[in-house]
């Protein structure tokens, strides 16, 4: 069940974010002399640590409104330019934890490496990356979404700027992505993507998504963002996928960019060793 | 490397490391009730389809912060199998494991079991602050393989549902020292060593005829069948109970796993001195008696594992040579006492697929050959074994499909298995399956053709 708070947010904001996709020309118009690429480049600009520790809660809810509820600890640290992330669940107890360990390459012709510790089988897994548009563990977002932590991947669209656009009461700068070619587009699941950037802070607040089919799949709205360390970082991200009515809540919590991360917790010993 | 090693334990300097928990950490309880339910025959002559396990277990795990960076961790389990049939009476722990690894048996079907129970933690060591120190009763695991038992050699089986039950409740954690170290840069890659010291002498519970086992093996490959051959009489073989090793130094195992991850590649090697798991079954005649005597005797193990991603697939594999392996012979005059021994190099691969999204295919080709065979041996010198695993998660990955096959290529046998995991609320699993046996009865899996059953089970985290 949704808390019983939200829901009427939710609903406003829905409405709000739908009206100001479609009725623009009546909101004051942003001027940008921008291109949508250049405001994507804006966008993966945006710094974000050299590191991160963090707390995430995900609640998910069906369409029969029956909520399950998991909480993991996240580590996040470059290497260079190469972007190193493990993931611990903490709850429930059942899959408490079950560890996931990314090596994320600036070389783009490279996979990902990855691993999984699965605490039932004691043993760490290495697991193929190449399903990047596959579900992130029964969420309503994709791995590559979830790596990619309110970024895009430059090179899998072509970007235009469209219009101006509003969402939760911030103007931003409306955004139509495009797989560049069919395979990309399969990869990924999507046809179009609409982000509405905020050009403050250089982030999307509000992301709709369409399927391969050209139907609306699903929205993403940021529900709250929070200047921790001097980095802009979402606190609270609400997505729901129009087809399954199947919802998804992330929240994070004692987001911390400044207290060092040891390199060895980036490694599979350390993922089999478990959350300490 | 060897040298270095040591002359950096000469000079260690052993103090806390204070900076290497990650998340700092804090005391957390927490308990998992489990149900699991079987139905099946009874016996061969039963037509009807009778409960065969009722079993109730709470489990609940404890992990203590002791001072910066160390922490107590325990795991206990309660559990009760009124229907007594998968270990009848009181098993006989005291015949295969330590006075500190036995469970303590409340009543024939109810026992509380001490699953783990040590500490761990970070010391600095020859310049090094990420020398990590496990001591305590533990499972470590080896190797790639799921289902074989190629280098998974640490702990020893308990085999009282054969291959049914999971691997964490089928193994018996064990009381050891477990280190990891940094074992330098190699190929530009960094090294870890695993050494590990066990003295706990336990091995694999393995389920009596006598008893009337559900799961007791009567293959003549894995337990001494005497024929109308056989001098004496056949039907009063009589098993005498093993010498079970019990000295701390001499009889410990000593294990050492190197591991990296290069060029894309995740590669171990690894060496183990133990006792065999499975003692060997030496047969005589006394007055005209068949006697079974088991007698636990010493191997070398060395391994490696590999496993690396190509584009949707995954590769793994392991391969393992035993210096030293015993086999039941059939003319048990012919042989020492009717067990063979010769190496044997064990080896599995494994091709995992995640090309279909929610989808999961993995295939596994698993072979044991002996290298000094000999006909009167009651397996093939080379013995193969295929495994396909498909899994499909529905739902957000709510409810999992999954089925199993296993198949002998020697004896034609198999084991199909098929499960659902529903995923009711975040803390509640409810899981229903069937585990189906063919073939033969002298098969590894054909032994069990009457065992079938159909599973029903949950499980609630609080």
């Amino acid at each position: 069940m949704k808390p019983f708070f939200l829901k009427p947010i939710l609903s406003k904001i829905n409405t709000i974010t739908v009206a100001g996709t479609l009725l623009t020309a009546s909101f004051p118009t942003w001027s940008t002399s921008l291109t949508g690429l250049e405001i994507m480049h804006n966008v993966n600009a945006r710094p974000d640590g050299n590191q991160v520790t963090r707390q995430f809660t995900i609640t998910t809810t069906d369409r029969r409104g029956v909520e399950r509820v998991e909480k993991t600890m996240g580590y996040r640290k470059y290497f260079g330019d190469e972007k190193r992330t493990v993931i611990f669940y903490t709850e429930p107890t059942n899959v408490r934890g079950t560890g996931f360990l990314t090596y994320d390459y600036p070389n783009l012709e490279k996979d990902d490496d990855q691993w999984l510790y699965l605490p039932a089988l004691r043993k760490v897994r290495r697991i193929s990356a190449s399903n990047r548009g596959d579900s992130f563990l029964g969420t309503d977002l994709s791995y590559e979404e979830i790596k990619k932590e309110n970024k895009v991947e430059i090179e899998d669209y072509t970007f235009e700027f469209i219009d101006d656009c509003e969402s939760q009461g911030k103007q931003g700068l409306l955004v139509k992505a495009t797989p560049k070619n069919d395979e990309i587009k399969a990869e990924l699941g999507y046809s179009r993507v609409e982000y509405c950037i905020d050009p403050d802070i250089w982030m999307a607040r509000h992301i709709e998504f369409w399927d391969t089919n050209n139907n609306h799949l699903k929205t993403l709205n940021v529900l709250s963002v929070e200047q921790i360390d001097g980095i802009w970082t979402t606190r609270d991200i609400h997505v729901v996928n129009h087809k399954t009515k199947h919802e998804t809540r992330f929240t994070q919590a004692d987001i911390d960019y400044n207290t060092d991360i040891a390199d060895n917790v980036f490694t599979q010993p350390y993922l089999r060793r478990g959350l300490r | 490397m060897k040298a270095h090693a040591t002359k950096n334990l000469s000079r260690a300097a052993i103090v806390v490391a204070l900076c290497h928990s990650a998340t700092g950490f804090a005391l957390d309880f927490r308990n998992t009730f489990e149900n699991s339910t079987a139905f099946g025959k009874l016996d061969e002559q039963d037509d009807s389809v009778s409960s065969v396990k009722f079993s109730n277990a709470i489990t609940s795990e404890l992990t203590l912060p002791i001072f910066s960076g160390w922490q107590l961790f325990t795991r206990w389990r309660l559990e009760s199998d009124t229907r007594d049939l998968i270990e009848p009476n009181r098993s006989q722990d005291k015949l295969v494991r330590s006075n500190a690894s036995r469970r303590w048996h409340l009543n024939d079907y109810t026992s509380i079991d001490l699953r783990e129970f040590y500490i761990d933690g970070y010391i600095s060591l020859g310049g090094s602050d990420n020398n990590f120190i496990r001591i305590g009763k533990q499972q470590v695991v080896w190797g790639q393989a799921d289902g074989f038992r190629v280098l998974d050699a640490i702990n020893p089986m308990n085999l009282r549902e054969f291959i049914l039950e999971d691997n964490d409740d089928r193994r018996i954690p064990t009381w050891m020292v477990n280190a990891e170290l940094p074992a330098g840069n190699w190929w530009g890659s960094d090294w870890t060593a695993q050494v590990l010291w066990i003295p706990d002498t336990t091995y694999d519970q393995t389920p009596s005829l006598r008893d009337e086992a559900r799961f007791a093996p009567k293959s003549p490959r894995f337990v001494p069948v005497p024929d109308a051959n056989t001098p004496g009489n056949p039907q009063s073989a009589q098993i005498i109970d093993a010498d079970k090793p019990n000295r701390i130094i001499s009889d410990s195992d000593f294990g050492v796993r190197l591991n990296a991850f290069v060029n894309s590649w995740d590669i171990s090697i690894n060496y183990l001195y133990h006792t065999l798991d499975r003692a060997a079954p030496y047969q005589s005649i006394e007055n005209s008696a068949f006697i079974i005597e088991p007698q636990y005797e010493r191997s070398h193990l060395l391994g490696t594992t590999f496993s690396s991603v190509f584009d949707n697939f995954t590769f793994r594999g392991e391969v393992a040579l035993h210096s030293a392996r015993y086999y039941i012979a059939k003319d048990f005059s012919e042989f020492s006492e009717g067990v063979a021994e010769s190496p044997s190099v064990d080896t599995v691969f494994g091709l995992d697929f995640n090309g279909f999204s929610d989808t999961f295919i993995s295939g596994q080709l698993f072979l044991s050959h002996i290298t000094d065979f000999d006909d009167a041996i009651t397996r093939d010198r080379t013995d193969t074994t295929v495994s396909l695993l498909i899994e499909r998660d529905f739902y957000n990955q709510t409810l999992t499909l999954g089925g199993q096959w296993f198949y002998n290529a020697n004896d034609g046998d198999g084991l199909l298995r098929f499960s659902a995991e529903y995923r009711w609320r975040s803390n509640i699993i409810v899981t229903a399956g069937l585990d189906s046996f063919y073939g033969k009865e002298r098969g590894l899996f054909g032994q069990f053709n009457q065992q079938d059953q159909i599973t029903l089970g949950f499980t609630v985290g609080f």
